[in-house]
Order: C-alpha cells, then sequence, then structure tokens
C-alpha cells in the first residue's frame, strides 16, 4: 500500500477543508466530547454573567430608590405600606421583614419588649443571609468553570495529540501532513477551554466583589435600622 | 434566567459564525523554487578540462593576449609606431639564421652552426645573411615568425641588444591583459589554472618568515598586534618591489612592526620554496604577521 493512500485513509483532513467545522467532525469522539462539553459550560458562565449582571444593577437602584424613599422623612409605616406587597431587593427586604416582625409584636396585644430587638435582629439577619444567598447563587458555577476550564481542554489535546501520534504510528509517516490534523483539533480543545474559563474567572472575582459590597451595605442598613427602632422601643417602655 | 441563557446562547453561535469565517485558514502558499541541479566534478576531471588540447588550433599573433607589461600605460602612440617601424630592420640581421631551411646554398647545415657553435661574429653572420638576401628576399610570414623568436636568440650585439631592450621605467608590474582570449589553446603548463598554493609550501614560506623575521622590541607572541603586508614576487621568488602595508592593528607599535615585517621579507627573499608552476597563485600575496602565530609556534 502506497504511504499516500495510507496517509489519505488515516487523516482525511487536507489543507481544503480545514474550517473550524470540518475540524470538529473529524476530531476524536473524546475531544469532541470535551469540545461540546466546554461549549456548554461557555453559554451557562455568559448566561449566569448576563444574569448576574442584570440582577446586581437592579439591587443596587432598588437600594438607592430604598435609601432616598427612607431618609425623606416619610413616616415608616407608609414606607412599609407601600413595599410590604412586593419588596424588592436589598435593604428593602431588611426593612420589610423588621417592619413585620415589629408590626406583629403590637398588633398581637403581646407588647412584649423584651425580646423585640434581640427578634428583629434575628429577622434581619435571616433576612440578610437569604438576600446574599440570592446574590451568590450560581456564582460557583463560574468559578468551577474558571478554574477546571483549562484542565479540560488539556485534557482535550492531551486526547487528541495521542490519536494524532497513533495515526502517524498507522502511516508510519512523520510527514507533517499527517500529524498537522489532529494537533489542530486537539489545540483546539484548549482554546475553547480558554474561551470558557477566562470570562468565567473574571466575571466570578467581579460578582464576589460585587455580592460583599451588597452584604456590607445590607449589613449596615441593618445595624441602623437596628438603632433606630431600639430607640422608638426604650421610647415606648 | 431564561432570558439570559437564550441571549448566551444566540451570542455564542453568533461568535462561533464569526470565528468560522475568521479563522477559515487558506492553505499556506509555498513558493515555487526552482531546482538548481549541481554537477560535481572531481578534481581529476577538472584538471582534465583545462588541461588544454593538443591539436588545438594555432593562434593567430592578433588573438593571443599574452601578458602584458603594464596596465594602462601611457605609452605615446607615435613611439608605439616607431618600435613597429624600428623592429624590421633589426629581425633580419639577427635572428634570420634560424629559420633558414630554405636557401638551397647550406640546408640544414646552418642553423645547426648557428645553435652549436655561437662563436660566429656577429659581422660574419651579416655577411651571410647579405648573401641569402640577395638571393631571395625573405618572405613575410618568415619575418613574422623570427620577430617572435629574436628574443630567444642570444647571439646579438651589444647595442642591437641594447635597442631590442625596454628602456621604460624599471618599476613595473607583471599582469595580464584586459580581455581574456577565450580561443582554446594549448592550455597553461600545470593544468589546473586556479589550483590552491599547497599547504606544504605555505608552511615553509610561513617557517622562513619566522625564521628571518626579527620582531621589534616590546613584541613577543602574547602581544596582540598584527601586520598584513602585500609582496609581489616575480617568478624567481624575489620581491618586485618593497611590501605594502595593507592592515595593521591600531597600536603605537605598529610602524616599527610594518618595518621589521618589510625588513624581514627583504631579506629573505628569493622564496625559493614557491614553485615556478604555481606563480599565478603567489605573484601576489598578502602575509599577516601575527607574532601570536608566528612566534608562538
Amino acid at each position: 500500500m502506497n504511504p499516500t493512500d495510507i496517509a489519505q485513509s488515516v487523516a482525511p483532513l487536507t489543507s481544503a477543508n480545514l474550517s473550524l467545522f470540518h475540524m470538529f467532525w473529524h476530531a476524536h469522539w473524546i475531544v469532541e466530547a470535551v469540545m461540546v462539553g466546554l461549549m456548554v459550560c461557555s453559554v451557562w458562565v455568559w448566561a449566569i454573567a448576563i444574569d448576574k449582571t442584570l440582577l446586581f444593577s437592579r439591587i443596587r437602584k432598588a437600594g438607592d430608590h430604598f435609601d432616598q424613599a427612607f431618609w425623606s422623612g416619610q413616616s415608616l409605616e407608609e414606607l412599609y405600606k407601600s413595599l410590604a406587597a412586593n419588596p424588592e431587593h436589598s435593604t428593602g427586604v431588611l426593612f420589610v421583614a423588621a417592619m413585620r416582625e415589629w408590626k406583629r409584636s403590637f398588633e398581637g396585644h403581646v407588647r412584649s419588649f423584651a425580646g423585640l430587638q434581640m427578634r428583629i435582629e434575628k429577622v434581619m439577619d435571616v433576612a440578610i443571609a437569604r438576600e446574599v444567598e440570592h446574590m451568590e447563587r450560581r456564582l460557583l458555577v463560574l468559578a468551577t468553570v474558571g478554574s477546571a476550564g483549562p484542565f479540560i481542554g488539556l485534557f482535550g489535546t492531551v486526547a487528541g495529540i495521542m490519536t494524532s501520534f497513533q495515526s502517524i504510528a498507522a502511516s508510519q509517516n512523520t510527514s507533517l501532513a499527517v500529524v498537522a490534523p489532529g494537533i489542530a483539533e486537539a489545540l483546539f480543545a484548549t482554546a475553547i477551554g480558554l474561551v470558557a474559563a477566562i470570562p468565567a474567572t473574571i466575571f466570578y472575582n467581579k460578582f464576589v466583589t460585587e455580592v460583599n459590597r451588597q452584604a456590607q451595605r445590607l449589613e449596615g442598613f441593618a445595624d441602623e435600622f437596628t438603632a433606630i427602632l431600639s430607640r422608638q422601643i426604650d421610647e415606648r417602655v | 434566567m431564561r432570558r439570559s441563557l437564550t441571549i448566551s446562547a444566540i451570542a455564542h453561535a453568533v461568535l462561533l459564525l464569526c470565528c468560522l469565517v475568521a479563522f477559515s485558514t487558506a492553505p499556506l502558499e509555498v513558493p515555487q523554487v526552482q531546482t538548481l541541479s549541481v554537477g560535481t566534478i572531481s578534481e581529476k576531471d577538472f584538471t582534465q578540462l583545462t588541461q588544454g588540447v593538443k591539436n588545438a588550433p594555432k593562434l593567430k599573433l592578433d588573438d593571443s593576449k599574452p601578458l602584458v607589461d603594464e596596465l594602462g600605460a601611457p605609452k605615446p602612440i607615435d613611439r608605439l609606431a616607431d618600435k613597429v617601424a624600428n623592429k624590421p630592420e633589426i629581425t633580419p640581421d639577427t635572428s634570420a639564421s634560424k629559420p633558414q631551411p630554405k636557401p638551397d646554398t647550406k640546408p640544414a647545415h646552418k642553423p645547426q652552426q648557428a645553435k652549436a657553435a655561437p662563436a660566429y661574429k656577429p659581422d660574419q653572420i651579416a655577411d651571410l645573411l647579405k648573401k641569402d638576401d640577395a638571393k631571395e628576399p625573405p618572405k613575410q610570414d618568415d619575418k613574422q615568425a623570427s620577430d617572435k623568436t629574436a628574443h630567444d636568440a642570444p647571439q646579438f650585439s651589444a647595442e642591437q641588444v641594447s635597442e631590442l631592450l625596454d628602456h621604460r621605467d624599471p618599476r613595473r608590474e607583471e599582469a595580464t591583459g584586459a580581455a581574456l582570449n577565450n580561443n582554446a589553446n594549448l592550455g597553461a603548463a600545470t593544468g589546473a589554472q586556479d589550483a590552491q598554493l599547497s599547504q606544504s609550501e605555505i608552511d615553509a614560506l610561513r617557517a622562513r618568515i619566522s625564521q628571518c623575521w626579527n620582531p621589534p622590541a616590546g613584541v613577543d607572541s602574547t602581544t596582540k598586534v598584527y601586520i598584513v603586508l602585500r609582496a609581489l614576487f616575480k617568478p624567481d621568488g624575489s620581491l618586485v618591489q618593497d611590501p605594502i602595508v595593507v592592515e595593521g592593528s591600531a597600536s603605537a607599535l605598529g610602524p616599527a612592526l610594518a618595518e621589521s615585517a618589510k625588513r624581514a621579507l627583504l631579506m629573505c627573499q628569493p622564496f625559493t620554496m614557491l614553485k615556478p608552476e604555481h606563480y599565478d597563485q603567489w605573484k601576489d600575496l598578502e602575509l599577516k604577521f601575527d607574532p601570536q602565530q608566528l612566534l608562538g609556534g
């Protein structure tokens, strides 16, 4: 058998069809699986990134909006009434949770001031935890893709190079035409891995910072609001 | 979340399409290199190629462009004409003795005598020749032929010899003519024209020079100075003129070094280890005087 024939049969990828599409279809199935997986990861990462960006911009806006209303001298009762039906994220939720607890303490005619402040604090802590959890959701995916993506891509590359060396061994022909397509596929896997991992890492860092900032804002508001309520309680007692 | 996912998926699809366009690799253009066939010939073949042809057609006098005495010599034209006009007068007297088998009177006898017995006085020869002239004036061809051989003949009178001698400036260098003759000829005497000087010749020359060379004070085998002299040799191995400094290291020792090197060359001449067969190779040499090589051994 002619060596060139062997080369043709082993590596049907010729220079005429070296597009990404052909590169994908002629790859080994392991490499294909890695590529598809990384592609899905990339889509998911970007979906999360878009989602979180929108979420944080909404939270920031809502927080600013609430702060403006809260410090405008408006009666807290009215503010509660306007927000209770549909509390937005961020500080509004805290306010609603705390006010609800306050109201319950008074409306049940229990008038138990003793543990009121502690209860309000607890309620607000729970609300903060819930809010932070909501903000942090799916961020772990970003972290995972960011750290594991290059390795997965590397795995695909190693598998691809392995198969390309096998094709060299099969054709007993070390010409670049035999080796190049396999290596190109293999490197394509690493490329996709990096394409998925780099934005994931960047977005993860960005969003973690954002979550911390919002959590701090919530904590600050909780302390402030506790102080105000505690003053009220003391006045009533 | 679903909206984000859709946006992301669409964005990826678009990006992939863009990549398909952007990464559509054109096959590398391999420049067509013209094949250059190289043939190898052995030294023997080369020698045979340049050996010359025994039955090559004889060159006419005009075709041959022999060694010229001086390149671009500003000879006045009238003097040239003078020479040409003078020569026929001289040559019949001097050298007609050789190519004289034709005359009937003494066939094959005279040339032998002329060679074997140079005791003939020029006057006697002249008488004989006058007789010949009276009988039969020599043909024009014979004259030319005798022209060529005239220089070899040793039996001239002093005045005639002096007339034949070149009275130009003795400082002259041999060089080849401006245009080379491309006609097939009898070839070089040694075959290979552009042979290299053999290693033994080079070594012998180096040994001789390092023997003769008395480097100036302050120069020993560790000094990092050198001087390159250009020396023009005569075929007998002596120098045509004083060596010329071609280049040298910038050093305070430079002038002294150059002087000592020149002295060494002048003292040691002639360099008999240079074989006359290879005269073309060593008639113009650039010699490097490097104490580290010549003195260090």
